[in-house]
């Protein structure tokens, strides 16, 4: 019997191309599609055929206050969680870089927040934090602190989502931290310790350079992260009191599947998408400056 | 320029399963400005006892003085010493010249006076052109030398080398030992250095001390280490090959080896005391250089040569006698063939006599029976 055989390149493409295909169908033609009905006012619920409208979508959503309102909650969110997070894990990191007994429990259990889902750890700090019956006020009554209504007034509950995305994501930076520091080679420390450096010295002319790139890898996939978060800040407060902690994933989420204005909703999405990208490169540069040196 | 002093210096290791005696009991005074060269295989100790000297390890027990101060409970950054590891241990996130300042800044030094020092230790080491270079992009050679200007930098007490030349090539080595040598003579500090290669530590020493299992086998110059080996153990790990060591008997005032007899009479070293020495079994040590092949020589030993080694401009030749095996060095000018019977002369004044129980060297052995009696 005779076969036609296949090329290398025919096999090669024959393996790949179910993938391209599939990308192709749920991610680059949404892509092109919703930047297509960003130049229009489309309605997902509307029974109109797209029009055209040019920027405008673009140009209204930069005007208008409302929307700056969201993205100033964002940032005030992202810096002081991030700022957090980074120093807090940083810390516990270099305090659990150590032999002890019982290390890999407490690992363990330190570790278990960042495993838990996201919308659950919101509802459930949503319990913890209750105004009235929450455990946290409970127990600050007990030292006789009085009780603060956390997610009832504006300021707190921006300070209750801060806490709560840090109790989550803190293990995050420890994690990321501790393999940094675990990758400095133990024989620096006693060269320097031979050198007579002070432990401030070793820590700043050592361990932080060495391990200032895996640190900003990590700070990339939080500010990355926190930007387009939802599902936290959904379990919590769904964005209130008012709206004061309305993230623009609550503001995107409830222009596309609450007003349905689904040609603005995707102008919107590619700001943010745009901001995103921005930041990254911030970072990687950075980064790739760092990682210049030596290597 | 300071004196390094060993008073009774233990180190035990342990695990949950096991215990290691790595260091046990050691007593030495390193003479100020003096190249100490400790010498052992792996797992001797050596480099123990050095990163407690060093105060990169406590010790368990015993006490290291440095000028006469103990100490023995100050930090690695209190005792004013400079360590060269075997990876050289450099920041690889500093240039050369920031490597080699960082024991300056971490003194907080005049500025002024880093630039000045560093230059000078760059220059001294002849490597001011690479002071700009990350360590990566480094060959080995050249980060050595980073290394050791980072130590000399500071100037300390006293200088730490734990196997400085062992990552480098053949030649590398051969040219930065005689550098650091020459570095040492021009320095004159204090300088304890670690190797496992004998040939290193013959020709950059003052003093030797050879380490097996954690305790010295004996402490001398190279020159008095290599002649008169205090035991066994160093006559076979100094010297390449090791002394010949062969089984021999005492009959009378005749020494016995093989089929050939050594009267006790020609043995000038040994004439006192061989006499009184009750042991019939000995070893008798010979180094391979002091065994001439003379066909002449109708009083020799009679030899069959079993393989010849060429190294250039010498031979190695293995050689037995019913059960003794040995091996002799000679000019690549000699004639001998694998197979062929030879007559080899023994240069009587060379022998050397072991304890068979306890591998001591004779004399040596009589000496320290006498200083306990």
């Amino acid at each position: 019997m005779k076969t036609k055989m296949l090329s290398d390149r025919g096999i090669a493409l024959l393996f790949i191309l179910p993938t391209i295909l599939i990308l192709v169908f749920i991610v680059v033609y949404p892509l092109i599609w919703s930047l297509f009905l960003s130049f229009t006012d489309y309605s997902v619920v509307g029974t109109e055929k797209p029009h055209f409208i040019g920027i405008k979508n673009f140009a209204n959503i930069l005007k208008d206050e409302y929307i700056w309102l969201h993205f100033q909650n964002t940032a005030k969110y992202v810096i002081m969680a991030i700022a957090i997070q980074f120093f807090l894990g940083l810390g516990i990191a270099l305090l659990l870089n150590r032999e002890f007994a019982g290390r890999g429990i407490l690992l363990t259990l330190v570790l278990s927040p960042m495993m838990l889902s996201p919308i659950v750890v919101g509802l459930f700090w949503r319990y913890i934090l209750d105004a009235n019956w929450g455990v946290l006020n409970y127990f600050t009554s007990l030292i006789g602190l009085p009780k603060i209504a956390w997610l009832g007034e504006k300021e707190m509950a921006m300070y209750a989502l801060v806490i709560v995305d840090t109790w989550m994501w803190t293990p995050f930076m420890i994690l990321i931290s501790l393999a940094g520091l675990s990758a400095v080679p133990k024989e620096l420390y006693e060269a320097a310790e031979v050198d007579r450096a002070s432990t401030w010295f070793k820590f700043r002319h050592i361990t932080l350079p060495l391990i200032a790139p895996l640190l900003l890898v990590g700070l990339l996939f939080r500010t990355m992260d926190a930007f387009r978060m939802f599902d936290l800040a959904w379990g919590l407060t769904q964005g209130g009191p008012g709206t004061a902690t309305s993230t623009i994933s609550i503001a995107l989420y409830r222009m596309a599947f609450q007003n349905f204005e689904t040609g603005k909703a995707c102008a919107f999405a590619y700001i943010i998408l745009i901001l995103i990208i921005g930041m990254s490169n911030i970072y990687i540069r950075f980064l790739n400056r760092l990682q210049k040196r030596g290597g | 320029m300071a004196q390094i002093r060993l008073e009774n210096l233990w180190k035990i290791f342990k695990t949950k399963t096991e215990e290691v005696q790595a260091v046990r009991g050691i007593n030495l005074t390193m003479p100020s400005g003096q190249l100490t060269v400790f010498l052992g295989p792996s797992g001797c100790g050596k480099t123990t006892t050095m990163r407690m000297i060093a105060g990169l390890e406590k010790p368990t027990s015993g006490k290291i003085y440095i000028d006469n101060e103990d100490v023995s409970n100050l930090k690695a950054r209190e005792r004013d010493i400079a360590f060269v590891f075997q990876s050289y241990a450099l920041y690889p996130h500093m240039t050369v010249y920031q490597n080699v300042a960082f024991p300056l800044k971490a003194q907080k030094t005049p500025k002024d006076e880093i630039v000045k020092r560093v230059k000078w230790a760059l220059e001294l080491l002849g490597i001011w052109q690479y002071k700009d270079l990350y360590p990566s992009h480094l060959d080995s050679g050249t980060q050595q030398k980073v290394a050791i200007a980072r130590a000399i930098v500071r100037r300390p007490k006293a200088f730490l080398l734990d196997e400085p030349l062992s990552n480098l090539d053949a030649k590398v080595r051969e040219y930065t030992r005689a550098e650091l040598r020459r570095l040492h003579i021009d320095l004159k500090v204090t300088t304890v250095y670690v190797t496992h290669d004998q040939v290193e530590a013959m020709s950059l020493a003052d003093e030797i001390v050879i380490m097996k299992d954690g305790v010295i086998q004996q402490t001398g110059k190279p020159r008095e280490v290599y002649e008169n080996p205090a035991n066994l153990f160093v006559a076979n790990f100094i010297g390449s090959p090791g002394m010949n060591l062969f089984k021999a008997r005492k009959e009378k005032d005749t020494i016995i080896l093989g089929n050939l007899k050594i009267p006790v009479s020609h043995l000038r070293r040994y004439k006192e005391i061989l006499p009184g020495y009750k042991e019939s079994e000995l070893i008798l040590g010979i180094r391979p250089e002091y065994l001439k092949i003379s066909s002449s020589n109708a009083n020799g030993w009679k030899v069959e040569i079993e393989f010849i080694e060429p190294l250039g401009d010498e031979k190695i030749v293995d050689f037995s006698n019913g059960t003794l095996k040995g091996r002799l060095r000679t000019y690549r000018s000699t004639q001998v063939q694998e197979g062929e019977e030879v007559s080899i002369h023994i240069d009587i004044e060379k022998i050397r006599l072991f304890d068979e129980k306890s591998g001591c060297e004779l004399l040596t052995m009589h000496d320290n029976e006498e200083v306990k009696a």
